[in-house]
C-alpha cells in the first residue's frame, strides 16, 4: 500500500479536508469575480451581491438579522472580537468563562484580567458538564458582564446544556452578555440561539469542510462591540478591510451544506466513532473514555491509556498512517497535560496519555476498524517499554 | 588608467607547508570558488602568496563570503593599478577616499601607510614608498593624523610584479587549512549547540566532515530532523559537497531500555552511536570520528564517562572542545551562524528515556557486562539497513 492509502485522517476536530464542491463555489471569485465588492462600477458590484447572498444565507441557518452577521477569519477573531469588542462596557463586572474554553477564550479574558478586570472560572463535573449550581451562585456572588461557553469541547467533545444556561441567565442575571463557541458543534448539532438565550456564537468553516480563513460572528441582539480592526468600515463598521468573498461563499456554501445534511452527518459520525470506541474498549479493557455519554460530539472521541506519553503514540500511529492529535492540536510541541484535561481532574498517569480522534462523516468503518487495531497494538507495545 | 577593483586574499600557515604547497593552494582556489560561486566576479589568479579574484561584482559581499574560507588568513577589497608612483597615488586617494565616504564624523584617524615592494624594479623602497604617499595623502583628508604604533586606518599598498594593489580594509578570515587537505571525519552532529561547533573546528583543520545524526522518530517528532538539516546545511558553507546521514535510532534504544541498567543509558546510546559513525567511517574511507565532548560538562562526560565511551571506537576520536567551558563554545556557535538554529526548541534522541539518575563514573567493566544483553551487530546492522542520506 502507498503512503496515501495506508492514510487515516482522524484529526477533524483540528481541521477538516476542503469539500470538492465548495472549493467549486469559491472558484469564480478567485478567477474572474476577483473585485472589490467596495467598488462602485459592476464588477464590484456583482462581488457585493455575492457578498450580501451569503450573508443572508447564513444568518437564515444560524437565526438572526443579516445585518447583525460578521464575516471573520475564524473561530479565533470571533472570539476575540466579542470578548475585547464588549470589553468598554464590562467594566465593574465580572466575566465568567467554562475551564474548557479554547485559548481564543482564555487568552483574552486573561488579558483583561491583567488589566484589572475581575474573571471567574465556572467548575464542571468529571466528563467537563459545567456545574450549573456553581454558576448560579457565581452569577448571583456578583454582576456578571459576559459568560463564555464552549458549546462543544474541542479536546474532549462533551456538550454544555446551553438552553440550561441560558434559563439561568435570563431568570438570575439577564444582562449578562451569553457567548457560545459553537466552533466544534455547528457542523453537528443544531443552534437555536433565540430559544436558549444566547446572545452571538461563533462559527468556523474549516471544521466542516469549508476553508481555512473564513469564520464568522453571528449577534442575536445589538450590542457595542468595539472593532478590532478600523479603517475603511467594512462589515457595518465592525471589521475593517478588503472582504475575503471567496472564502466567505465558501465558507457560506460549507456552512450551508453541513445544515442541510446535518442529521444524517451527525448520525453516521457517531456511529463511526462509537464502533471506534467500543472497539478501543474491547482490546484496551482499561482505557478511559473522557466526555460525557449522552451528551457529546459525535465527532470527537478523547480517550486515556495509563503507562505512556500521549505525543509519543501520536508518532507510533502516525507511523502506521493515522493521523489523531495529542490532547488538542493546538497543544502539541508544548509539554504538559491542557487546560481541558486538567479540568476533568484526571490523575496524571492518564492525563499525560490522552489523545484524540476526531472523525468526519467521510471517514469509513473500515478505517476505524483498522485504527482501533493500531491503537491496541501500539499501546501494548508502548506500555511493554514503558515511561522511564 | 582606470583602475581596476579586485578581492585580495592572503592566507598564512599553508605559506609555510613545504612540500604540499602548491597542492594546497590549488585546494583553496577551489574551495574559494565553490563559496563564490553565486556571487558574480572574473578569473580567480594564485600570484605568488596571494590569490586574487578580478572583476568582483559587490566587492565587500565578496569579500565577506571569501573570509569564510577556511586556510584563509584575512581579505581586502583592493583597487589594482600600474606600478607607478603617480597611479599609486591616484589609486590611494580614491581608497582613502571611499573611507572616508562611508565614516563620516569630525574625529581625527589615527593612520599609517604599510608599503610592500616585491618587484625589485620599482623605483621607491617600502620604506621610502609609505613616506611619499603619508606626504600626498596627509593634506587630502585632514582627518587622518599619523600613528605608526596603533593605527585605525591602514592604506596598504603592495608593488607585485605585475601591478600594485592599493587598499585600506582588511577583513580576518578563520586561519586554518584548506578543507580537504587533511582526509575526511565523520561528527557525530545531535540538534545541540556542541557538536556543530566541533564539526566546525574540525573543518577547520583541513577534515572534510560527513554528519551523522541519530533520529528516535516515532518517539519524537519527525519535525526535530529539520532542525539537523538546517545545521548541516549551514555548515556546509564551509566545505564542497556534504553528507548527512540520519541513523534511525528508536530500536537502538528500546532494546538498552528493556535490557540494560537504566543508570547506564546515556553511556550505552553514545556506544552505539560510535558504532554506527564507525560503519559509516568505514563506508567512506573517513578516518576519524568528531564529537562535541567537553570535560566535565554533563554528567556523561566525566573523565570516567569518556573513556567508557570512546571505548568503543577504533578509529581515533577527536574532540575539539575538550577544554572549552560552555559560554567559549556559545561564543563560538554564535559566530558561525549554528546557535540560533541549535536553540530551537525540538527534542532529540537523547531526551527519550532519559535515566532519572545517569551514572556518572562508569566502568568499562560493568559497561560491557550491560552489553552482554544485546545483539550490537544485529542492532547496528538493522539501522544502518535504513539509513536515510542526504548530500548537498
Amino acid at each position: 500500500m502507498s503512503q496515501e492509502e495506508r492514510t487515516i485522517y482522524l484529526d477533524n476536530a483540528a481541521t477538516t479536508a476542503l469539500d470538492p464542491e465548495v472549493l467549486d463555489s469559491m472558484l469564480p471569485f478567485l478567477q474572474g469575480g476577483f473585485a472589490n465588492p467596495s467598488s462602485a462600477h459592476s464588477m464590484g458590484q456583482a462581488a457585493r451581491r455575492a457578498l450580501d447572498e451569503a450573508r443572508e444565507k447564513a444568518a437564515a441557518i444560524v437565526g438572526t438579522k443579516p445585518s447583525r452577521l460578521i464575516f471573520t477569519s475564524g473561530g479565533s477573531e470571533s472570539n476575540n472580537m466579542i470578548i475585547r469588542g464588549l470589553s468598554p462596557r464590562l467594566r465593574e463586572k465580572r466575566l465568567i468563562m467554562t475551564r474548557l474554553e479554547h485559548p481564543s477564550v482564555q487568552q483574552p479574558v486573561a488579558f483583561l484580567n491583567g488589566k484589572g478586570y475581575a474573571t471567574a472560572l465556572v467548575s464542571n463535573d468529571s466528563s467537563g458538564r459545567v456545574n450549573l449550581g456553581r454558576l448560579e451562585e457565581l452569577l448571583l456572588e456578583e454582576k456578571c458582564g459576559l459568560l463564555c461557553v464552549i458549546h462543544g469541547s474541542n479536546e474532549v467533545g462533551t456538550v454544555q446544556d446551553a438552553e440550561a444556561i441560558g434559563r439561568l441567565l435570563r431568570s438570575g442575571s439577564p444582562e449578562t452578555w451569553f457567548h457560545l463557541d459553537a466552533v466544534q458543534s455547528a457542523g453537528y448539532l443544531p443552534l437555536e440561539a433565540e430559544k436558549w438565550g444566547v446572545d452571538s456564537i461563533t462559527i468556523s468553516a474549516h471544521k466542516f469542510h469549508g476553508p481555512k480563513g473564513s469564520g464568522l460572528l453571528a449577534l442575536f441582539r445589538d450590542a457595542p462591540i468595539e472593532p478590532l480592526i478600523t479603517g475603511g468600515g467594512q462589515e457595518g463598521g465592525y471589521r475593517s478591510g478588503t472582504e475575503n468573498v471567496a472564502a466567505v461563499v465558501g465558507g457560506v456554501e460549507a456552512f450551508a451544506r453541513a445544515a442541510d445534511n446535518r442529521s444524517d452527518r451527525s448520525t453516521l459520525t457517531a456511529m463511526l466513532r462509537d464502533g471506534l470506541r467500543d472497539a478501543v474498549a474491547r482490546s484496551v479493557p482499561d482505557a478511559l473514555f473522557n466526555g460525557a455519554e449522552g451528551s457529546s460530539l459525535p465527532h470527537i472521541l478523547s480517550v486515556s491509556f495509563s503507562g505512556l506519553l500521549a505525543e509519543v503514540l501520536l508518532h507510533h500511529m502516525e507511523k502506521e498512517g493515522i493521523m489523531v492529535s495529542a490532547g488538542s492540536a493546538c497543544h502539541s510541541g508544548r509539554a504538559g497535560v491542557s487546560p481541558t484535561i486538567e479540568a476533568l481532574g484526571l490523575p496524571s498517569g492518564p492525563a499525560q496519555g490522552t489523545i484524540r480522534m476526531s472523525l468526519s462523516h467521510r471517514n469509513t468503518i473500515q478505517e476505524v476498524e483498522r485504527a482501533a487495531r493500531v491503537v491496541a497494538e501500539q499501546v501494548s507495545y508502548l506500555r511493554e517499554i514503558g515511561i522511564q | 588608467m582606470k583602475h581596476l577593483p579586485v578581492v585580495v586574499v592572503r592566507y598564512s600557515e599553508i605559506g609555510l607547508k613545504g612540500g604540499n604547497r602548491r597542492d594546497f593552494e590549488k585546494l583553496l582556489v577551489r574551495n574559494l570558488k565553490h563559496v563564490l560561486k553565486d556571487l558574480p566576479h572574473g578569473p580567480v589568479e594564485r600570484p605568488r602568496g596571494r590569490v586574487v579574484v578580478r572583476d568582483p561584482g559587490d566587492p565587500a559581499a565578496l569579500a565577506r563570503a571569501a573570509a569564510s574560507v577556511f586556510g584563509v588568513a584575512s581579505v581586502s577589497p583592493a583597487l589594482s593599478t600600474e606600478q607607478t608612483i603617480d597611479e599609486i597615488v591616484d589609486a590611494s586617494r580614491v581608497v582613502l577616499g571611499d573611507f572616508m565616504a562611508e565614516n563620516p564624523g569630525d574625529s581625527l584617524l589615527p593612520f599609517r601607510v604599510s608599503g610592500r615592494r616585491s618587484e625589485k624594479r620599482f623605483p621607491l623602497n617600502s620604506m621610502e614608498l609609505e613616506r611619499l604617499l603619508g606626504g600626498k595623502m596627509l593634506p587630502l583628508f585632514p582627518r587622518l593624523k599619523v600613528d605608526l604604533s596603533r593605527p585605525e586606518v591602514v592604506l596598504g599598498v603592495e608593488v607585485r610584479e605585475k601591478e600594485a594593489l592599493v587598499f585600506c580594509r582588511q577583513i580576518e578570515g578563520p586561519g586554518g587549512l584548506p578543507v580537504g587537505s587533511q582526509g575526511t571525519a565523520v561528527a557525530l552532529l545531535s540538534g545541540g549547540i556542541d557538536s556543530p561547533v566541533a564539526a566546525w573546528m574540525t573543518m577547520k583543520r583541513g577534515t572534510r566532515v560527513i554528519f551523522m545524526n541519530y533520529h528516535s522518530y516515532p518517539f519524537i517528532s519527525e519535525a526535530s530532523r529539520t532542525k539537523v538539516e538546517k545545521i548541516a546545511r549551514s555548515l556546509g558553507r564551509f566545505q564542497r559537497g556534504t553528507l548527512l546521514v540520519i541513523a534511525p535510532f528508536a530500536p537502538i534504544q528500546v532494546a538498552i531500555k528493556k535490557e540494560c541498567p537504566e543508570q547506564l543509558r546515556t553511556i550505552l546510546y553514545r556506544r552505539m552511536m560510535i558504532r554506527l559513525a564507525e560503519r559509516l567511517a568505514e563506508r567512506e574511507g573517513a578516518l576519524a570520528l568528531v564529537t562535541g565532548e567537553s570535560l566535565g560538562q554533563v554528567a556523561s562526560q566525566t573523565l570516567e564517562n569518556i573513556r567508557a565511551i570512546g571505548e568503543a571506537a577504533a578509529l581515533p576520536l577527536l574532540r575539539p572542545l575538550i577544554g572549552f567551558d560552555k559560554s567559549e563554545t556559545i561564543d563560538l556557535a554564535r559566530r558561525i551562524g549554528t546557535y540560533d538554529i541549535s536553540i530551537e526548541p525540538y527534542p532529540d534522541c537523547c531526551t527519550v528515556f532519559q535515566p532519572r539518575k545517569p551514572k556518572i563514573k562508569a566502568t568499562l567493566e560493568e559497561v560491557e557486562r550491560a552489553e552482554e544483553a544485546l545483539d550490537i551487530e544485529g542492532l547496528v546492522d538493522e539501522s544502518f539497513s535504513s539509513l536515510d542520506e542526504e548530500r548537498f
